[in-house]
Protein backbone atom coordinates (compact mmCIF):
# COMPACT_ATOMS: atom_id res chain seq x y z
CA UNK A 1 0.00 0.00 0.00
CA UNK A 2 1.40 3.21 -0.88
CA UNK A 3 1.58 5.83 1.77
CA UNK A 4 0.49 8.64 0.21
CA UNK A 5 -0.57 12.09 2.69
CA UNK A 6 -4.03 11.52 2.02
CA UNK A 7 -4.03 8.02 3.64
CA UNK A 8 -2.06 9.44 6.67
CA UNK A 9 -4.46 11.92 6.56
CA UNK A 10 -7.17 9.51 6.87
CA UNK A 11 -5.29 7.12 9.67
CA UNK A 12 -4.48 10.42 11.85
CA UNK A 13 -8.40 10.84 11.83
CA UNK A 14 -9.27 7.12 12.44
CA UNK A 15 -11.20 6.65 9.36
CA UNK A 16 -9.35 3.32 8.40
CA UNK A 17 -10.31 -0.08 9.39
CA UNK A 18 -8.49 -2.17 11.09
CA UNK A 19 -6.24 -4.03 8.27
CA UNK A 20 -5.51 -0.93 6.79
CA UNK A 21 -4.57 0.69 10.45
CA UNK A 22 -2.08 -1.80 10.83
CA UNK A 23 -0.64 -1.41 7.47
CA UNK A 24 -0.19 2.13 7.98
CA UNK A 25 1.41 1.39 11.22
CA UNK A 26 3.84 -0.81 10.20
CA UNK A 27 4.98 1.72 7.62
CA UNK A 28 5.38 3.92 10.52
CA UNK A 29 7.62 2.19 12.83
CA UNK A 30 10.15 1.87 9.23
CA UNK A 31 9.64 5.36 8.90
CA UNK A 32 9.84 8.14 11.23
CA UNK A 33 9.13 10.98 9.21
CA UNK A 34 5.62 9.31 8.89
CA UNK A 35 4.96 9.24 12.38
CA UNK A 36 6.04 12.75 12.23
CA UNK A 37 3.02 13.85 9.50
CA UNK A 38 0.64 12.10 11.76
CA UNK A 39 1.30 14.07 14.55
CA UNK A 40 1.08 17.20 12.77
CA UNK A 41 -2.64 16.44 11.59
CA UNK A 42 -3.65 15.55 15.28
CA UNK A 43 -1.98 18.36 16.52
CA UNK A 44 -4.02 21.02 13.73
CA UNK A 45 -7.35 19.16 14.77
CA UNK A 46 -6.76 19.74 18.44
CA UNK A 47 -5.54 23.82 17.47
CA UNK A 48 -8.73 23.91 15.58
CA UNK A 49 -11.32 22.67 17.99
CA UNK A 50 -9.67 24.70 20.92
CA UNK A 51 -9.77 27.85 18.68
CA UNK A 52 -13.14 27.13 18.31
CA UNK A 53 -14.59 25.82 21.51
CA UNK A 54 -15.89 29.56 23.01
CA UNK A 55 -18.64 28.97 20.50
CA UNK A 56 -19.64 25.71 21.59
CA UNK A 57 -19.50 26.91 25.17
CA UNK A 58 -21.81 30.16 25.01
CA UNK A 59 -25.17 29.48 26.31
CA UNK A 60 -27.45 29.42 23.19
CA UNK A 61 -29.31 32.43 22.54
CA UNK A 62 -32.88 32.35 23.24
CA UNK A 63 -34.43 32.94 20.04
CA UNK A 64 -32.56 29.84 18.62
CA UNK A 65 -34.45 27.79 21.51
CA UNK A 66 -37.23 28.88 20.61
CA UNK A 67 -37.41 27.98 17.16
CA UNK A 68 -36.87 24.40 18.58
CA UNK A 69 -38.81 24.11 21.56
CA UNK A 70 -42.16 25.98 20.48
CA UNK A 71 -44.85 24.04 18.55
CA UNK A 72 -44.79 25.48 14.27
CA UNK A 73 -48.32 26.88 14.82
CA UNK A 74 -47.43 30.35 16.78
CA UNK A 75 -46.93 32.85 14.58
CA UNK A 76 -43.36 33.75 15.77
CA UNK A 77 -41.91 30.55 15.03
CA UNK A 78 -43.79 30.03 11.59
CA UNK A 79 -43.36 33.61 10.19
CA UNK A 80 -39.38 33.33 11.30
CA UNK A 81 -39.57 36.89 13.82
CA UNK A 82 -36.42 38.48 13.02
CA UNK A 83 -33.59 38.35 15.87
CA UNK A 84 -34.46 42.03 16.30
CA UNK A 85 -37.65 41.62 17.48
CA UNK A 86 -37.83 38.51 19.89
CA UNK A 87 -34.47 38.61 21.37
CA UNK A 88 -33.04 40.91 23.84
CA UNK A 89 -29.30 39.96 22.80
CA UNK A 90 -27.38 43.37 21.97
CA UNK A 91 -25.36 43.54 18.92
CA UNK A 92 -27.82 41.56 16.47
CA UNK A 93 -30.48 44.62 16.42
CA UNK A 94 -27.65 46.25 14.74
CA UNK A 95 -27.31 43.42 11.58
CA UNK A 96 -29.15 43.68 8.72
CA UNK A 97 -31.36 39.84 9.03
CA UNK A 98 -30.24 37.40 6.65
CA UNK A 99 -33.88 37.05 5.35
CA UNK A 100 -36.19 40.19 4.66
CA UNK A 101 -39.52 40.05 5.99
CA UNK A 102 -42.31 42.34 3.83
CA UNK A 103 -45.86 43.05 5.39
CA UNK A 104 -48.37 43.66 2.57
CA UNK A 105 -50.70 46.53 2.81
CA UNK A 106 -54.46 45.45 3.04
CA UNK A 107 -56.81 48.37 2.08
CA UNK A 108 -59.24 49.26 4.92
CA UNK A 109 -62.36 47.64 5.76
CA UNK A 110 -63.85 49.84 7.90
CA UNK A 111 -68.06 50.39 6.87
CA UNK A 112 -67.68 47.11 3.78
CA UNK A 113 -68.40 44.44 6.20
CA UNK A 114 -72.44 44.41 5.29
CA UNK A 115 -71.87 45.09 2.01
CA UNK A 116 -69.49 42.12 1.72
CA UNK A 117 -71.64 39.70 3.23
CA UNK A 118 -74.52 40.47 0.97
CA UNK A 119 -71.74 40.37 -2.16
CA UNK A 120 -70.25 37.22 -1.10
CA UNK A 121 -73.94 35.38 -0.50
CA UNK A 122 -74.78 36.60 -4.10
CA UNK A 123 -71.40 35.11 -5.63
CA UNK A 124 -72.02 31.77 -4.01
CA UNK A 125 -74.97 31.21 -5.24
CA UNK A 126 -74.82 31.85 -8.53
CA UNK A 127 -71.30 31.34 -9.63
CA UNK A 128 -70.98 27.15 -10.17
CA UNK A 129 -67.52 25.91 -9.50
CA UNK A 130 -66.18 24.58 -12.75
CA UNK A 131 -65.86 21.13 -12.46
CA UNK A 132 -62.25 20.90 -13.43
CA UNK A 133 -61.21 23.24 -10.47
CA UNK A 134 -63.51 22.85 -7.69
CA UNK A 135 -65.65 20.16 -6.37
CA UNK A 136 -68.50 20.44 -3.80
CA UNK A 137 -68.18 18.25 -0.73
CA UNK A 138 -71.26 17.09 1.19
CA UNK A 139 -72.48 20.31 3.39
CA UNK A 140 -71.52 22.28 0.51
CA UNK A 141 -68.44 23.18 1.26
CA UNK A 142 -65.69 23.54 -1.84
CA UNK A 143 -62.54 21.39 -2.52
CA UNK A 144 -59.86 22.31 -5.00
CA UNK A 145 -59.69 19.58 -7.43
CA UNK A 146 -57.76 19.34 -10.99
CA UNK A 147 -56.24 22.19 -12.82
CA UNK A 148 -56.44 24.55 -9.66
CA UNK A 149 -55.56 22.13 -7.25
CA UNK A 150 -52.36 21.65 -9.02
CA UNK A 151 -51.54 24.72 -9.35
CA UNK A 152 -52.14 25.53 -5.63
CA UNK A 153 -49.72 22.84 -5.01
CA UNK A 154 -46.81 23.35 -7.59
CA UNK A 155 -46.71 26.89 -9.00
CA UNK A 156 -45.87 29.61 -7.64
CA UNK A 157 -46.68 33.64 -7.59
CA UNK A 158 -43.52 33.86 -9.45
CA UNK A 159 -44.86 31.55 -12.27
CA UNK A 160 -47.90 33.74 -12.92
CA UNK A 161 -47.72 34.34 -16.45
CA UNK A 162 -50.07 37.33 -18.38
CA UNK A 163 -52.09 34.17 -20.28
CA UNK A 164 -51.82 31.76 -17.61
CA UNK A 165 -55.26 30.94 -16.53
CA UNK A 166 -54.91 29.81 -13.24
CA UNK A 167 -52.59 33.16 -10.98
CA UNK A 168 -51.82 32.48 -8.05
CA UNK A 169 -51.36 36.06 -5.29
CA UNK A 170 -51.03 35.62 -1.40
CA UNK A 171 -49.30 32.74 0.50
CA UNK A 172 -49.51 33.00 4.34
CA UNK A 173 -50.05 30.86 7.20
CA UNK A 174 -53.74 30.68 9.57
CA UNK A 175 -54.05 30.88 12.80
CA UNK A 176 -53.69 26.76 13.16
CA UNK A 177 -50.66 27.35 10.98
CA UNK A 178 -52.43 25.60 8.00
CA UNK A 179 -51.19 27.48 4.88
CA UNK A 180 -53.84 29.77 2.86
CA UNK A 181 -53.42 30.95 -1.12
CA UNK A 182 -55.15 33.46 -2.98
CA UNK A 183 -55.73 32.62 -6.37
CA UNK A 184 -57.55 33.77 -9.21
CA UNK A 185 -59.12 31.61 -12.50
CA UNK A 186 -58.98 33.18 -15.33
CA UNK A 187 -61.72 32.25 -17.51
CA UNK A 188 -64.71 34.25 -19.21
CA UNK A 189 -66.20 35.24 -15.86
CA UNK A 190 -62.72 35.66 -13.57
CA UNK A 191 -63.51 33.92 -10.30
CA UNK A 192 -60.87 34.80 -6.96
CA UNK A 193 -60.79 32.76 -4.16
CA UNK A 194 -58.65 31.59 -0.91
CA UNK A 195 -57.62 28.26 -0.48
CA UNK A 196 -56.09 26.41 2.82
CA UNK A 197 -54.14 23.40 2.64
CA UNK A 198 -55.58 21.03 4.96
CA UNK A 199 -54.65 16.75 5.33
CA UNK A 200 -57.54 15.99 3.03
CA UNK A 201 -56.17 18.93 0.04
CA UNK A 202 -57.18 22.61 -0.65
CA UNK A 203 -60.29 23.78 1.44
CA UNK A 204 -61.77 27.08 -0.15
CA UNK A 205 -63.83 28.95 1.84
CA UNK A 206 -64.38 31.80 -0.65
CA UNK A 207 -64.75 32.57 -4.11
CA UNK A 208 -65.72 35.62 -5.74
CA UNK A 209 -66.07 37.44 -8.91
CA UNK A 210 -63.17 39.27 -9.91
CA UNK A 211 -62.40 41.92 -12.09
CA UNK A 212 -60.86 41.27 -15.66
CA UNK A 213 -57.44 40.68 -15.13
CA UNK A 214 -55.21 43.73 -15.91
CA UNK A 215 -51.49 41.95 -15.16
CA UNK A 216 -49.75 39.29 -12.83
CA UNK A 217 -51.31 38.71 -9.52
CA UNK A 218 -48.20 38.51 -7.75
CA UNK A 219 -47.86 41.90 -6.04
CA UNK A 220 -51.56 42.58 -6.96
CA UNK A 221 -53.06 42.14 -3.66
CA UNK A 222 -55.18 45.28 -4.42
CA UNK A 223 -56.61 43.53 -7.23
CA UNK A 224 -58.17 40.62 -5.66
CA UNK A 225 -62.09 41.11 -4.91
CA UNK A 226 -63.02 42.80 -1.27
CA UNK A 227 -64.55 39.01 -0.12
CA UNK A 228 -61.18 37.27 -1.00
CA UNK A 229 -59.13 40.24 0.89
CA UNK A 230 -61.31 39.99 3.69
CA UNK A 231 -61.09 36.45 4.05
CA UNK A 232 -57.35 36.83 4.09
CA UNK A 233 -57.38 39.85 6.79
CA UNK A 234 -59.38 37.34 9.15
CA UNK A 235 -56.74 34.32 9.03
CA UNK A 236 -53.64 35.94 8.35
CA UNK A 237 -51.03 35.37 11.22
CA UNK A 238 -47.86 36.76 11.02
CA UNK A 239 -46.77 38.07 8.02
CA UNK A 240 -47.51 36.89 4.18
CA UNK A 241 -44.43 34.81 2.76
CA UNK A 242 -41.99 36.55 0.81
CA UNK A 243 -41.17 34.91 -2.15
CA UNK A 244 -38.32 32.62 -1.12
CA UNK A 245 -40.52 31.33 1.82
CA UNK A 246 -43.16 30.85 -0.83
CA UNK A 247 -40.87 28.30 -2.49
CA UNK A 248 -39.55 27.10 0.55
CA UNK A 249 -43.20 26.59 1.55
CA UNK A 250 -43.95 24.95 -1.54
CA UNK A 251 -41.16 22.32 -1.52
CA UNK A 252 -42.20 21.18 1.63
CA UNK A 253 -45.57 20.54 0.22
CA UNK A 254 -47.56 23.09 2.25
CA UNK A 255 -47.10 21.57 5.89
CA UNK B 1 -56.90 21.80 9.92
CA UNK B 2 -53.88 21.93 11.81
CA UNK B 3 -50.63 21.19 9.86
CA UNK B 4 -48.67 18.55 11.05
CA UNK B 5 -45.50 19.37 13.52
CA UNK B 6 -42.50 18.06 13.15
CA UNK B 7 -41.94 14.89 15.16
CA UNK B 8 -40.61 15.77 18.49
CA UNK B 9 -37.31 13.79 17.94
CA UNK B 10 -35.84 16.20 15.13
CA UNK B 11 -36.72 19.15 17.27
CA UNK B 12 -34.95 17.36 20.22
CA UNK B 13 -32.42 16.56 17.63
CA UNK B 14 -31.92 19.92 17.02
CA UNK B 15 -32.07 21.39 20.29
CA UNK B 16 -29.16 19.15 21.40
CA UNK B 17 -27.05 20.31 17.86
CA UNK B 18 -27.63 23.71 18.70
CA UNK B 19 -23.98 24.80 20.23
CA UNK B 20 -22.16 22.77 17.28
CA UNK B 21 -24.48 24.20 14.67
CA UNK B 22 -23.70 28.00 16.03
CA UNK B 23 -20.14 26.98 16.16
CA UNK B 24 -19.79 25.47 12.66
CA UNK B 25 -22.32 28.84 11.58
CA UNK B 26 -19.33 30.99 12.92
CA UNK B 27 -16.60 29.02 11.01
CA UNK B 28 -18.31 29.90 7.79
CA UNK B 29 -20.45 33.47 8.24
CA UNK B 30 -17.16 34.81 10.95
CA UNK B 31 -19.55 37.60 12.28
CA UNK B 32 -21.19 35.62 15.37
CA UNK B 33 -24.29 38.16 14.66
CA UNK B 34 -24.42 36.69 10.82
CA UNK B 35 -23.73 32.90 12.47
CA UNK B 36 -26.73 33.25 14.69
CA UNK B 37 -29.12 34.31 11.92
CA UNK B 38 -27.74 31.22 9.67
CA UNK B 39 -28.54 28.88 12.27
CA UNK B 40 -31.83 30.57 12.60
CA UNK B 41 -32.92 30.08 8.69
CA UNK B 42 -31.17 26.62 9.08
CA UNK B 43 -33.68 25.61 11.48
CA UNK B 44 -36.40 27.03 9.94
CA UNK B 45 -35.75 25.02 7.01
CA UNK B 46 -35.27 22.32 8.61
CA UNK B 47 -38.49 22.31 10.64
CA UNK B 48 -40.24 23.14 7.36
CA UNK B 49 -38.70 19.91 5.98
CA UNK B 50 -39.25 17.96 8.59
CA UNK B 51 -40.90 15.55 6.53
CA UNK B 52 -38.20 14.64 4.24
CA UNK B 53 -36.00 13.70 7.28
CA UNK B 54 -36.28 9.79 8.44
CA UNK B 55 -34.65 8.90 12.05
CA UNK B 56 -32.40 6.32 10.54
CA UNK B 57 -30.86 9.07 8.57
CA UNK B 58 -27.47 10.63 10.03
CA UNK B 59 -29.25 13.93 11.66
CA UNK B 60 -25.52 15.41 11.79
CA UNK B 61 -25.22 15.14 7.90
CA UNK B 62 -28.41 16.15 6.99
CA UNK B 63 -28.99 19.77 9.16
CA UNK B 64 -25.01 20.58 8.58
CA UNK B 65 -25.88 20.56 4.83
CA UNK B 66 -28.86 22.56 5.23
CA UNK B 67 -26.93 24.97 7.63
CA UNK B 68 -23.95 25.38 3.78
CA UNK B 69 -26.58 25.29 1.89
CA UNK B 70 -28.28 28.59 3.57
CA UNK B 71 -25.04 29.97 4.02
CA UNK B 72 -24.13 29.33 0.18
CA UNK B 73 -27.57 31.17 -0.61
CA UNK B 74 -26.64 34.01 1.42
CA UNK B 75 -23.18 34.21 -0.14
CA UNK B 76 -24.96 34.53 -3.68
CA UNK B 77 -27.18 36.65 -2.48
CA UNK B 78 -24.29 39.15 -1.19
CA UNK B 79 -22.90 39.02 -4.51
CA UNK B 80 -25.60 40.11 -6.27
CA UNK B 81 -25.14 42.96 -4.00
CA UNK B 82 -28.38 42.13 -1.97
CA UNK B 83 -26.63 42.82 1.53
CA UNK B 84 -23.83 44.49 3.17
CA UNK B 85 -22.08 44.07 6.48
CA UNK B 86 -19.79 45.78 8.37
CA UNK B 87 -17.41 42.30 9.81
CA UNK B 88 -16.77 42.06 13.60
CA UNK B 89 -13.19 41.76 14.38
CA UNK B 90 -12.69 38.05 14.86
CA UNK B 91 -11.96 37.05 18.15
CA UNK B 92 -14.49 39.27 19.21
CA UNK B 93 -16.26 36.30 21.04
CA UNK B 94 -13.32 34.18 22.39
CA UNK B 95 -13.67 35.23 25.97
CA UNK B 96 -11.90 34.67 29.14
CA UNK B 97 -8.87 32.21 28.13
CA UNK B 98 -5.42 33.55 28.69
CA UNK B 99 -4.12 36.11 26.66
CA UNK B 100 -1.89 34.12 24.83
CA UNK B 101 -4.91 31.33 24.28
CA UNK B 102 -6.68 34.34 22.78
CA UNK B 103 -3.63 35.04 20.53
CA UNK B 104 -3.51 31.45 18.97
CA UNK B 105 -7.40 31.08 18.39
CA UNK B 106 -7.48 34.84 16.70
CA UNK B 107 -4.88 33.22 14.39
CA UNK B 108 -6.14 30.05 13.69
CA UNK B 109 -9.61 31.55 12.89
CA UNK B 110 -8.15 34.12 10.75
CA UNK B 111 -6.15 31.29 8.82
CA UNK B 112 -9.81 29.66 8.44
CA UNK B 113 -10.78 32.88 6.81
CA UNK B 114 -8.09 33.13 4.29
CA UNK B 115 -8.78 29.14 3.09
CA UNK B 116 -11.04 29.06 0.26
CA UNK B 117 -14.76 28.33 1.21
CA UNK B 118 -14.58 24.42 0.05
CA UNK B 119 -11.77 24.04 2.14
CA UNK B 120 -13.49 25.57 5.17
CA UNK B 121 -16.38 24.09 5.13
CA UNK B 122 -14.81 20.68 4.20
CA UNK B 123 -11.71 21.16 7.42
CA UNK B 124 -14.86 22.91 9.95
CA UNK B 125 -17.02 19.45 9.28
CA UNK B 126 -14.41 16.86 9.76
CA UNK B 127 -11.74 19.25 12.04
CA UNK B 128 -14.18 20.63 14.10
CA UNK B 129 -17.43 19.38 13.99
CA UNK B 130 -15.93 15.86 14.03
CA UNK B 131 -18.07 14.51 11.65
CA UNK B 132 -16.81 11.46 9.64
CA UNK B 133 -15.63 11.77 6.01
CA UNK B 134 -18.72 10.11 5.17
CA UNK B 135 -20.77 12.17 6.85
CA UNK B 136 -19.28 15.08 5.81
CA UNK B 137 -19.29 14.27 1.78
CA UNK B 138 -22.80 13.98 2.52
CA UNK B 139 -23.49 16.80 4.41
CA UNK B 140 -21.79 18.87 1.23
CA UNK B 141 -23.18 16.65 -1.61
CA UNK B 142 -20.06 15.66 -2.98
CA UNK B 143 -17.78 12.41 -3.35
CA UNK B 144 -16.09 10.87 -0.35
CA UNK B 145 -12.74 11.54 -2.82
CA UNK B 146 -13.68 14.93 -3.44
CA UNK B 147 -13.68 15.91 -0.04
CA UNK B 148 -10.20 14.32 1.50
CA UNK B 149 -9.18 16.37 -1.45
CA UNK B 150 -10.29 19.07 -0.22
CA UNK B 151 -9.56 18.10 2.92
CA UNK B 152 -5.92 17.49 2.37
CA UNK B 153 -5.40 21.04 0.47
CA UNK B 154 -7.04 22.69 3.59
CA UNK B 155 -4.83 21.32 5.95
CA UNK B 156 -1.45 22.08 3.72
CA UNK B 157 -3.06 25.78 4.03
CA UNK B 158 -3.59 25.86 7.18
CA UNK B 159 -0.21 24.22 8.01
CA UNK B 160 1.59 27.24 5.81
CA UNK B 161 -0.35 29.77 7.40
CA UNK B 162 0.10 28.96 11.14
CA UNK B 163 3.75 27.55 10.39
CA UNK B 164 5.63 26.46 13.41
CA UNK B 165 4.26 29.44 15.58
CA UNK B 166 1.72 27.60 18.17
CA UNK B 167 3.98 23.95 17.88
CA UNK B 168 2.11 22.57 15.08
CA UNK B 169 5.40 21.99 12.97
CA UNK B 170 7.03 20.54 16.07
Amino acid sequence: MRITDELLMAYADGELDAAASAEVEAAIAADPALAQTVARHRALRRQLREAFAPALDEPVPEHLMALVRAPAATSAAATGATPAATSGAAPVADVVPLRPRRRWALPEWAGMAAALALGVALSQAFLAPSPADLRTVAGGALRADGALAQALDRQLAADNTPAGRIALGLSFRDGSGAYCRSFVLRDDRPLAGLACRADDGWHVPITSEAEADTGELRRAAASLPPAVLLAVETRLAGDTLDAEAERRARDAGWR
Amino acid sequence: MKAPEPAMDLREGLCAMLPRLRRFARTLARDPADADDLVQVALERALARAAQWRPDQGLDAWVFGIVRNAWVDEVRARQRGARVFAPEEHGATVGESSSEAREVAMSVQRAMDQLPEEQREAIALVLVEGLSYKEAAAALDIPIGTLTSRLARGRDALQALLGGASGVGA
